[in-house]
């Protein structure tokens, strides 16, 4: 067994803790992270093109069911839709639902929801007249989101939904409470073996800052190579 | 394909009906078998605990895997099941709800067998106790009675028979404002806040409080023992009578064995 030194006082650095020495830990718990972010996002990615084009439909059929899900998802907090994931497909299913599987619905499902109004936005920025004339050329609705709309939309649309991916990675930490080993949760057990919060709990920020960083680096450059010279600028 | 509606309101018909005959397919499968069907088929025995309930189980950093007297009891049902293990390590307050939904197939947690609980889950023989609950504080404090925590601050570990007893001692008592009592999902938390300063005491189990003073350094002292003489028993949920009777059998052996004392003499 360890015997833990713990320290006497906030501050007392008497104590022979080095989170360096246990960076060996969150290799996996970053990996878990990093599983429940990216199926998450393709997920919502998914929903958001589905759901942020059937909010913008001509269709009640098709409108009102987008829109419920949008709000529904969007006003009830994500830890709750969590636990009903969790339990709920356990309960319906019959067998224990793996907490890793659930994480990465809920997560997708309510980025879904945020990523649908990110696509309805830039939809409707997208001057009318592109749809009218690709219509007029013979094609339907769909083909012209397709080939005309989507396309100079979803340019648009990659500085919002670059700030909606790192909202999901910094979500996936409630993973935790729900038994998944990523970084928060081992983070919490390391804590709880060591009691040194400071360095525990900055390390484990830090983690997720490179996560977040990573991210937003990659976005902005798609940004870049996907820009449209002229197109939505500012500068 | 998107110009053919015909066509692909045939194949989202097509799909959905699947999905939903799949769904009712593994669903019946999963009603029909019995607790110790599902776990020898699924090649695992899921465990719920709560780590930082230390020796029972806690986190060790050199191994980073959860590991103590619980954990090797669990070890030693599921190698006669012919099957491995899977930890969860929740809150202590998610695991009741947790092993009744069956995302755990058991719970090995350092939990007190109570008529309460007895009323929604099904506990095993019991394999540890008596214990009691300890008054645990820093080195420095002057509390060393159950007076001595009026008007302080305390932390509990939420659900834990020491939450029951803070609750209806001190608070309904009128001697503790519930508003100064924290109630943590992990115990390692409490301790957490104990060192912080955030809180006066820990109310928790005695073999607990005092395995936490021997690996601290002469951070904190078990200043007095409240005696409520609980045993610990493995639960299932009601529903698994079967599981139940093999850990009662399991347990049994363990005794006869010498095994259970040797797991004792490792981890007290």
């Amino acid at each position: 067994m360890d015997v833990w030194s713990i320290p006497q006082a906030i501050g007392d650095t008497s104590s022979q803790f080095n989170i360096l020495e246990h960076v060996g830990l969150f290799f996996n718990p970053v990996i878990m992270t990093v599983l429940i972010s990216v199926f998450a996002i393709i997920l919502g990615f998914g929903l958001g093109i589905v759901g942020g084009l059937a909010r913008v439909s001509r269709l009640r059929l098709v409108r009102v069911p987008a829109t419920a899900y949008v709000d529904v998802v969007r006003g009830t907090p994500l830890l709750v839709q969590l636990f009903l994931w969790y339990f709920g497909l356990t309960i319906g299913l019959g067998v224990a639902m793996d907490p890793l599987v659930a994480s990465i619905i809920a997560v997708g499902v309510h980025s879904g929801a945020y990523q649908s109004e990110i696509v309805r936005g830039g939809v409707n920025s997208i001057p009318k007249g592109q749809e009218e004339a690709a219509r007029a050329t013979g094609m339907t609705h769909l083909q012209a989101m397709r080939f005309v709309i989507l396309p100079q939309a979803l340019r648009l649309i990659l500085p919002p939904l670059s700030n909606e991916f790192v909202i999901v990675i910094k979500d996936s930490s409630l993973a935790s409470v729900i038994a998944v080993v990523e970084i928060t949760a081992m983070a919490g057990q390391l804590n709880g073996t060591y009691f040194q919060p400071f360095e525990i709990f900055i390390f484990a920020a830090f983690l997720y800052l490179c996560l977040t960083y990573a991210t937003s680096f990659m976005m902005r450059a798609l940004e870049r190579k996907y820009h449209i010279p002229g197109y939505g600028d500012r500068r | 394909m998107l110009g053919n509606k015909k066509g692909s309101l045939k194949i989202i018909g097509v799909i959905l009906v699947a999905a939903l005959l799949s769904t009712c397919f593994i669903g019946c499968l999963g009603a029909e078998k019995s607790a110790i069907d599902k776990i020898r088929s699924r090649g695992t025995l899921i465990i719920g605990t709560s780590s930082g309930f230390v020796p029972f189980e806690m986190f060790n950093a050199s191994s980073g895997q959860i590991e103590g007297f619980d954990i090797d009891i669990g070890r030693k049902i599921a190698d006669r099941l012919h099957v491995g293990i899977t930890i969860r390590d929740l809150g202590f307050n998610a695991l009741v709800g947790s092993v009744i939904v069956g995302t755990v197939d058991v719970i090995i947690a350092g939990m007190t067998i109570t008529p309460e609980r007895n009323q929604s889950i099904s506990f095993s023989n019991s394999y540890y106790g008596p214990a009691d609950q300890a008054i645990l504080v820093k080195s420095s404090s002057s509390i060393a009675s159950v007076e001595g925590l009026y008007g302080k601050k305390i932390a509990v570990n939420l659900a834990t028979t020491g939450d029951f007893w803070v609750d209806a001692e001190l608070v309904a008592a009128g001697h503790v404002s519930a508003s100064d009592v924290k109630r943590f999902p992990y115990a390692y938390t409490a301790i957490q806040d104990l060192l912080s300063g955030g809180v006066d005491a820990v109310i928790i189990d005695k073999p607990t409080a005092d395995k936490y003073v021997s690996l601290n350094a002469g951070a904190l002292k078990d200043s007095f023992t409240i005696v409520t003489n609980e045993y610990y028993g493995i639960a299932v949920r009601k529903s698994a009578g079967d599981l139940k009777d093999f850990i009662n059998v399991v347990l049994a052996d363990l005794v006869h064995s010498g095994e259970m004392q040797q797991l004792m003499d490792k981890w007290f």
